[in-house]
């Protein structure tokens, strides 16, 4: 059930990670974000930044939780990816925002690929590095300890701000079990947070 | 999905409040509660980069032409190619060799080559003494064919033939000097010399051999 195919519809509110299992999508709001791609795939920059202005701040949390650090060129590039691939995306009813995480975290694997990150599970927060730094580079060690469905669920629920629901399409599973997934893996990050505290 | 799902997601919905649920499941709910609070709080704090900047900044990436990636041949291809070209190159030297071994053996007797017929020439002859390029279209050995008698394609008339087609924009005439029964005369296989029906090789004036259809 891991994330490959990225499929467009919106996240009803991504600056807050919705967790009521219901959904909560708009309609309309999903069918605006589809007309916008369509544009987009025809090459309207003015679709494609209502898109990346709806999306930045999904993005930029993903980015900073896996990178551990704030980086708006590894940002930028999620998006100059997203660009250059919109020719190649289909839109069957998973999320668009579920797409834009699969870039999202191949550009993440890139760039600690780059730095020389092969293994960054086992990193500990550093010494002197700001709170909200240390409390991400902390939450990051236990999500990366995760099996891997549970962490997209993690990953897509409280990063990307997705519903039940779009997890649901997004996994090809169901949100029932989406909600399960999620109280297993708070309850594995809480027994990892436990063991490292 | 147990009991403590389906009331942790109740509570995610705001259907059951916090103390409601950690009255109902103690620490088992707390736990999770309390990690669920630290993820919420630390992806809230994350600052999230100016829209216009990045914006502005992803534009120009935009614009900026994409980096050209040189294609590299794929290695089955090339090796194909290199394989086709040596196969090539070995095949017209290995076809050269054989014309040439077939065309200039010194060992080639006419006796043994030509067939005995009267008033047909030697076959000897080699395909390089051809006067035109319709001797190009004759059959590879010349000994099968008598030259002089009956139509031929080779240019020029000899004096004891029919005369030939003369389509080949060559050939001999007879000369004082050669023997008069040479049938070989004027087919437009001598040139200049006399070969008295030899052949082409041999030198001026030298005397046919036996077998030369006399």
């Amino acid at each position: 059930m891991e994330v490959s195919a990225f499929r467009g519809s919106t996240p009803a509110n991504i600056s807050a990670p919705s967790l009521d299992g219901k959904g909560g999508d708009e309609p309309d709001g999903r069918e605006h974000e589809r007309a916008l791609v369509r544009r987009a795939q025809d090459g309207d920059r003015d679709a494609f930044g209502d898109l990346y202005r709806t999306h930045l701040p999904a993005i930029s949390r993903l980015v900073r939780f896996r990178l551990g650090t704030e980086d708006e060129d590894a940002v930028s590039e999620v998006f100059l990816r997203a660009w250059r691939g919109l020719g190649s995306y289909r839109d069957t009813g998973v999320p668009f925002a579920a797409w834009l995480y699969g870039i999202a975290r191949h550009v993440a694997i890139d760039l600690l690929r780059k730095r020389g990150r092969d293994e960054p599970r086992d990193e500990l927060p550093e010494r002197g590095v700001e709170p909200v730094t240390a409390e991400v580079l902390t939450l990051r060690g236990a999500i990366d300890h995760l099996p891997t469905e549970q962490r997209q669920v993690i990953e897509l629920k409280y990063l990307v701000g997705m519903t039940n629901e779009e997890v649901a399409a997004a996994m090809g599973t169901t949100p029932g079990a989406v909600n399960a997934k999620q109280w297993r893996a708070l309850k594995a990050l809480a027994d990892v947070l436990e063991e490292r505290a | 999905m147990n009991q403590l799902d389906r009331d942790l997601g109740a509570w995610a919905r705001e259907e059951l409040s916090r103390e409601q649920l950690l009255a109902v499941h103690g620490a088992a709910a707390a736990a999770l509660v309390a990690v669920h609070d630290r993820l919420t709080a630390a992806a809230a704090a994350v600052t999230v980069p100016s829209v216009e900047v990045g914006w502005a900044a992803l534009l120009a990436r935009i614009d900026a032409p994409a980096p050209v990636v040189p294609r590299r041949r794929p290695r089955p291809r090339r090796t194909i190619s290199i394989a086709v070209a040596a196969a090539l190159v070995l095949g017209g030297i290995a076809y050269a060799a054989s014309r040439d071994s077939h065309d200039g053996s010194p060992g080639v007797s006419p006796s043994t080559t030509a067939p005995a017929l009267a008033g047909a020439s030697s076959g000897s002859r080699g395909r390089r003494s051809a006067p035109g390029p319709t001797a190009r279209t004759a059959p590879p050995s010349g000994s099968d064919r008598p030259s002089g008698s009956g139509p031929s394609a080779r240019g020029g008339t000899g004096t004891g033939g029919t005369p030939g087609i003369d389509v080949g924009g060559g050939g001999g005439s007879a000369k004082p000097g050669d023997d008069p029964h040479d049938r070989d005369q004027g087919t437009g296989n001598d040139g200049s010399h006399n070969d008295h029906g030899s052949g082409n090789n041999g030198p001026e004036g030298s005397p046919p051999p036996e077998s030369h259809g006399r």
